[in-house]
């Protein structure tokens, strides 16, 4: 506990100078090396000094753990994922900040509030936090700096920025030891996080599996749900079809109870997923039926969700003109060209095979290609690779299972 | 600017296929992959859990 630092904030709270506060019971020059910590004064001195600004010492030492203690409740609601809570004790945090700014927890308060900004998805004020964390850096404890680290790989995988959220994460293996182990569970999860969106399954399930494990011990129930999720989306990339049905039977069972609406929907997009993988269209048509009627119209989730439908319709050679209506209105709605490519490419199904082959080449296949849906690229290539390949055009299958392998999981 | 370019372009295509598929619309669809089977499959768009 700095106590110089909270000397001074009292002082100018109260719009006294320095030699008016230490008239009588210090020099001016003592009360300067008191007030920038360079000097620890007897408790005589600090008794008299906060009596005549009528603070109670012992009170006030009161008050320095409480908001301490506040500071570590908050930081462990954001670990446990405990939203509410969180925002309760943030509001409180944030109605101190000033006296928090004063003291030695400025350090802690300033990088728990990143974490907080990216629970809120507001990317201008963490990125303006990253700045402000730059400059405080030197002043940090080993723990900070251990914090610090997950915290920022977090903003790098949030805001996209891969390639330096990599190299943190190399920087991060060679000091390993020095994660608090809070937050090891969070390493793991981002790990597998950054791995799944380039696309290596293999990798991203090692590391679901390690922060499985770690939440599961540490009963961390929620992160635990998005740990074993992310887990059966790599199971399912992977073929590993046991292990994927029954963790989404799992994570489908406990966020239903836990009344987890979210999680539930997406478990149940993901089995869907699954089982078309297996050819099980018709298992999957009824799921994606299931989840459209609870989804509300035209959000990110409903538009995936209606594609997929989309997709398994076709598969099964169902009736696809009212889903390709609501597609259409849709993507006239959003005038979104990812929704307009996927629109011509399903009125397309409806065409020759040449027509829509034609079409993914010409224009589907770039767009995903471009736009970094890598995944849907990838499936486009090895659809063009076999086209190509029945056709005799080798030269093209080549170019096109090129690309399948090369964006694909590099398999050591 | 590079969003405003792909939708003329998407357009500008999409109008230049426009005559040819009503002539072939009545064409039965020949083999469109059915039935296929893992990394075969279409993917669909991702969604993950939360990461942050």
């Amino acid at each position: 506990m700095n106590i110089g630092s909270i000397l001074k904030y009292y002082r100018m709270k109260n719009n006294l100078t320095q030699a008016e506060l230490s008239e009588g019971i210090c020099s001016i020059s003592h009360l300067s090396k008191i007030e920038s910590n360079k000097y620890v004064p007897h408790i005589e001195t600090i008794n008299e000094l906060f009596n005549r600004m009528n603070i109670e010492w012992e009170q006030e030492v009161n008050s320095y753990e409480y908001w301490k203690e506040k500071l570590e409740t908050f930081i462990m609601h954001s670990v446990y994922y405990d939203l509410t809570s969180m925002e309760e004790v943030y509001a409180e945090l944030s109605a101190q900040e000033d006296y928090l700014q004063s003291t030695d927890l400025v350090n802690r308060y300033e990088l728990y509030k990143l974490r907080y900004y990216l629970f809120k998805r507001d990317i201008p004020r963490a990125t303006q936090q990253t700045a402000i964390l730059k400059r405080m850096e030197k002043s940090f404890t080993d723990y900070e700096k251990g914090v610090s680290k997950v915290i920022y790989l977090m903003y790098d995988i949030f805001t996209q920025n891969f390639t330096e959220a990599e190299g943190r994460l190399e920087r991060i293996e060679e000091f390993r030891e020095r994660i608090p182990h809070m937050f090891e569970g969070e390493l793991f999860y981002q790990r597998a996080y950054l791995l799944h969106n380039r696309a290596q399954y293999s990798k991203s399930t090692y590391y679901a599996e390690m922060a499985v494990d770690h939440f599961r011990k540490d009963s961390n129930y929620i992160r635990l749900l998005h740990a074993q999720l992310l887990l059966a989306i790599n199971y399912t990339k992977r073929d590993f079809t046991l292990q994927a049905e029954g963790l989404f039977k799992t994570i489908l069972r406990n966020a239903k109870m836990m009344e987890k609406d979210q999680l539930y929907q997406g478990a149940l997009y993901n089995y869907s997923v699954l089982q078309n993988r297996r050819g099980l269209h018709s298992s999957a048509y009824d799921m994606l039926k299931e989840l459209k009627a609870l989804l509300e119209a035209g959000t990110d989730y409903y538009q995936a969700v209606l594609i997929h439908l989309l997709q398994t319709a076709v598969e099964e050679n169902k009736e696809i003109d009212l889903l390709l209506d609501e597609l259409e209105e849709l993507a006239g709605r959003k005038k979104d060209p990812y929704l307009e490519v996927q629109l011509e490419y399903f009125r397309k199904t409806k065409l020759s095979q040449q027509e829509l082959f034609d079409y993914c080449e010409q224009i589907v296949f770039p767009f995903l290609k471009k736009h970094d849906y890598i995944g849907e690229a990838r499936s486009i290539a090895y659809r063009l690779a076999n086209y190509y390949r029945s056709t005799g055009n080798d030269g093209k299958a080549d170019m096109y299972s090129l690309y399948y392998y090369d964006k694909g999981e590099k398999e050591s | 600017m590079k969003r405003k370019l792909s939708i003329i372009l998407l357009t500008a295509l999409l109008a230049a296929f426009a005559g040819t598929g009503s002539a072939l619309a009545l064409e039965p669809n020949d083999s469109v992959s059915t039935n296929a089977k893992g990394d075969q499959n279409l993917t669909p768009p991702s969604i993950l859990p939360p990461q942050v």
